[in-house]
């Protein structure tokens, strides 16, 4: 699937040295590509990034979400673009271990792309499908041990912070149930809130608003502290798990204009 | 965008999402990044975890 939004206004590049708008080249077009749906964490930042662009450059911004492939789709459309620096990658960073989670990348994430910058941390929670009784995070581990073929985690996409997470989880807790993974969040939180799979962790972007709706039971959040924002969540480490400690970082990257040596290459 | 990440209605905005702006430059972004590289497959390494 592809969405394309056209950002019209006035707006600098993220890399570059910010430009007057009278510097701009004219006819310009900055492309962001999101590799997720729209509604997504990464796809609102990526829009927010086209605004501020469009605001400080006065070019003309297209954000296209490419979702599909746990992001390996529309990363690869990044890499394949002209290494002008015009066509930008909106991420959360699962794209630089996307090599190590899904077989069909061929790309070198360090060697291909490089970071731009991180613009928001953006902690993960964690929640459990409404028909389940557990109250607490301890009880649902006690349940899915004692009966694991009743429990699936959802994963929004492999190697994603939320699936990073979610495998920390389950190795600190020994746990051995299904992972089912998705295209992206929308399916899988549909998929909780109908009861078909029971456990979900991933952007509080997304999850927030079921949960504060209790259409959800949130079991906690991932960062190390509990957020000042919504300090009622306990966190996953002070359930038992010191230690636990997922904040992942939003951003944008950019293909190199020339292809770094990679870590391999350069031991060679 | 740090200065945008400093403008009070964007992070309003986004702390409503539990997303807290970061303001930070752009090489200092370069090393929270590559950092994160090692963590995250040491982490699905730990796990037993295979691409798909």
């Amino acid at each position: 699937m592809k969405r394309r939004t056209f950002l019209a206004g006035s707006a600098a590049a993220l890399a570059a040295p910010v430009l007057a708008q009278s510097q701009w080249p004219r006819g310009q077009t900055i492309r962001i590509i999101v590799p997720f749906p729209a509604g997504a964490a990464n796809d609102a930042m990526g829009r927010l990034a086209g605004q501020v662009l469009q605001e400080k450059l006065g070019a003309t911004v297209v954000v296209e979400n490419r979702p599909g492939g746990s992001a390996s789709i529309g990363t690869t459309a990044v890499l394949h673009a002209a290494p002008d620096g015009y066509t930008l990658l909106a991420s959360a960073f699962n794209h630089i271990i996307l090599n190590h989670a899904v077989k069909a990348v061929t790309f070198d994430p360090q060697a291909d792309f490089e970071t731009i910058g991180r613009t928001a941390r953006a902690p993960l929670l964690m929640v459990m499908a409404p028909d389940r009784l557990q109250k607490n995070l301890a009880e649902v581990i006690a349940a899915a041990k004692s009966a694991p073929n009743n429990w699936t985690f959802a994963i929004p996409a492999l190697g994603a912070p939320s699936h990073l997470a979610t495998v920390d989880l389950m190795s600190r807790a020994g746990l051995d149930i299904t992972t089912s993974p998705y295209r992206g969040t929308a399916p899988a939180l549909t998929d909780v809130l109908g009861g078909h799979v029971q456990l979900l962790i991933d952007a509080s972007f997304a999850l927030i608003p079921v949960s504060r709706a209790g259409k959800v039971k949130t079991l906690g959040i991932t960062t190390k502290d509990r957020s000042p924002l919504a300090p009622d969540i306990p966190t996953i480490a002070e359930q038992g798990f010191a230690g636990y400690d997922s904040s992942p970082g939003t951003g944008c990257g950019r293909r190199r204009a020339h292809r770094a040596r990679s870590a391999s290459e350069s031991t060679r | 965008m740090r200065e945008t990440m400093r403008d009070p209605a964007i992070v309003e905005r986004l702390n409503k999402s539990l997303l807290e702006p970061v303001v930070e430059t752009i090489d200092e972004s370069k090393v929270f990044i590559a950092a994160e590289v090692p963590k995250s497959v040491a982490l699905l390494k730990k796990a037993g975890f295979e691409a798909q």
